[in-house]
């Protein structure tokens, strides 16, 4: 797998924060591959947004590199290239989508790249059928829910077939359907059509979903490592004001108390059939 | 109130008026309304009254709908057309002392009464059949000559169809302002207008501030999605004149050819 993105020594502050020598970013060095499903995970005010917005050129770095395909960030000349290689979607859908019509909504980003008429009508389609809303293609964005307006602005960026989608706590204003929604169509998209997928979350059931977590503490890489390992260190995560995920809390607190059951598990399925196996060795077959 | 804001609300159908080239709707719709204003005779003014009951007919938009517009304008049309009644010569049938109500102000206060409701619903019914980008689209193409001037033309465009667009979001926002605000104990019913209007202060404020960081995430989005302007821009759906078009044009040509010669023919008020 190649490199698509790679930050080198990282730093990062705004112009307003100069005097104080506070760096938002300190000093970052991290390589997404092609085809990765990523999480960072983080508290507030940790960085992981504005470390996204490196990923795309919306924000360039104050020292050091980012290059994405081996092209400097830095260099204006670059910019559409990397947006158009890394599409990015925010936290509220309202905020996003620009248009009173979902597939008018999903064409202006190729309609931006010039592309020919009759193509941008069959990326549309594509694109919203990729995030399961083909039907909904005539509708007004006004009178969908939270989590199908989100998987609106998720096609608007697939639309213009980008190699990786960063999305920028996409969930964190849904409900519960539309959440598992939206995160059902992530996890396709990097499956089956193999979208590099950069996931800025602070649900830990979300970040068990990726291949690989990153934990970020004060403009820092504090760990990267795949979930399994990271849910085990239960210790930082506490520090870094973390939520344990409840299948690491259940099965650690379990363990304390001298029920066998095996470490490293983050799928919900996977600690069910662990739970039963330890229950009934302990007590038989009911 | 706010929930009154139609503007920009576009009902997708498929009814000639829905059919139609938004250029033909634009530009027939601006005609419409001129000829409203300038027609002189009774005749012409019903006529062109029923032609737009006709084409709200047309348009499968309930009448409702298309009238709602109207009423939050209802103060300013009924001020507007009381200050016509009083101002206008000719013969009195009312005088007191320095109120003088004459035949013709009364005429001219209620034709714009008709006319300026006529204006609005012209103006909504267009927007209730148009997509919003259609809207923009057919007006980018309408001022297209322009560019030649160094006249921004898509920028403009595109500035109008975000405005539209978030017109409804915002009053969304502004209504739950005032929901927050009153369940600390805000007051915007009591006092004199002074007192009112700087009861508003605390919603206007927190409007602007949540205005600004959606047009900071907006623009963020839209750089996202590679916009640049409207260089090299292409477009899904490229604006091709129909025969529908064409003979909504000949329709309208012989409507307010009909419609000039009641003003010529039969000038009378009454």
């Amino acid at each position: 797998m190649s490199a698509l993105i790679e930050t080198k020594n990282l730093h990062f502050q705004y112009l307003h924060h100069q005097s104080q020598n506070e760096w938002i970013l300190n000093g970052i060095d991290l390589t997404i591959r092609n085809g990765e499903f990523i999480a960072i995970l983080g508290s507030n005010g940790c960085g992981k947004s504005t470390l996204a917005k490196h990923f795309n050129a919306l924000l360039t770095p104050s020292d050091g590199t980012v290059l994405v395909n081996g092209r400097d960030t830095n260099d204006e000349k670059n910019q559409f290239e990397i947006r158009k290689t890394i599409g990015m979607v925010f936290q509220n859908p309202d905020n996003q989508l620009i248009s009173t019509i979902v597939e008018e909504d999903v064409a202006f980003a190729p309609e931006n790249l010039g592309i020919a008429p009759s193509e941008i009508r069959s990326r549309v389609n594509w694109a919203l059928d990729a995030v399961d809303m083909l039907d909904y293609k005539r509708h007004t964005p006004f009178k969908l829910s939270g989590g199908q307006k989100q998987r609106v602005a998720i096609a608007g960026i697939l639309a213009m077939r980008p190699q990786c989608i960063v999305l920028d706590e996409p969930t964190s204003m849904l409900d519960p359907k539309g959440r598992s929604d939206v995160m059902k169509t992530i996890c396709r998209l990097n499956r089956e059509l193999g979208i590099t997928i950069v996931l800025i979350t602070h649900h830990m059931e979300e970040a068990a979903r990726a291949k690989r977590v990153i934990l970020m503490d004060q403009g820092q890489i504090a760990s990267d490592d795949t979930p399994e390992n990271t849910f085990e260190q239960i210790e930082l995560l506490k520090k870094l004001k973390l939520d344990v995920p409840q299948i690491t809390e259940l099965t650690h607190r379990m363990r304390q108390h001298g029920i066998l059951i095996p470490k490293r598990m983050v799928q919900i399925d996977q600690c069910v059939d662990a739970l039963a196996a330890a229950l009934e060795e302990r007590y038989g077959h009911y | 109130m706010t929930r009154d804001i139609t503007v920009g609300q576009f009902l997708p159908g498929h009814s000639l008026l829905h059919r139609l080239d938004p250029r033909t709707k634009i530009v027939l719709t601006f005609v419409f309304i001129i000829q409203v204003f300038i027609s002189r005779s009774a005749l012409s003014l019903c006529f062109l009254i029923f032609l737009l009951l006709f084409l709200i007919a047309c348009s499968h938009v309930p009448a409702r709908k298309v009238f709602r517009a109207v009423r939050p304008m209802i103060p300013v049309i009924v001020f507007t057309a009381l200050i016509n009644i009083f101002y206008v010569s000719g013969d009195p049938v009312f005088h007191y002392s320095f109120i003088r109500i004459t035949d013709q102000g009364l005429f001219v206060g209620f034709t714009l009464l008709v006319r300026l409701t006529a204006l609005i619903a012209g103006c909504s019914l267009i927007t209730y059949t148009t997509s919003l980008n259609a809207l923009a689209a057919g007006l980018e193409q309408l001022l297209a000559p322009l560019k030649r001037f160094h006249f921004p033309v898509n920028e403009l465009s595109m500035t109008l169809s975000i405005t539209l667009r978030f017109l409804p979001t915002i009053a969304e926002e502004f209504d739950r302002i005032i929901d927050a605000q009153k369940a600390r104990g805000a007051d915007f019913s009591n006092g004199n207008l002074i007192k009112k209007i700087h009861a508003y202060f605390p919603i206007i404020l927190p409007l602007f501030m949540s205005s600004f960081r959606r047009a900071f995430e907006l623009t963020n989005a839209i750089e996202c999605r590679c916009y640049q302007g409207g260089n090299g821009r292409t477009k899904m759906n490229v604006l091709k004149l129909s025969r529908l078009d064409v003979q909504a044009i000949v329709f309208f040509c012989v409507a307010f050819g009909v419609s000039i010669a009641f003003n010529l023919f039969f000038p009378s008020f009454f």
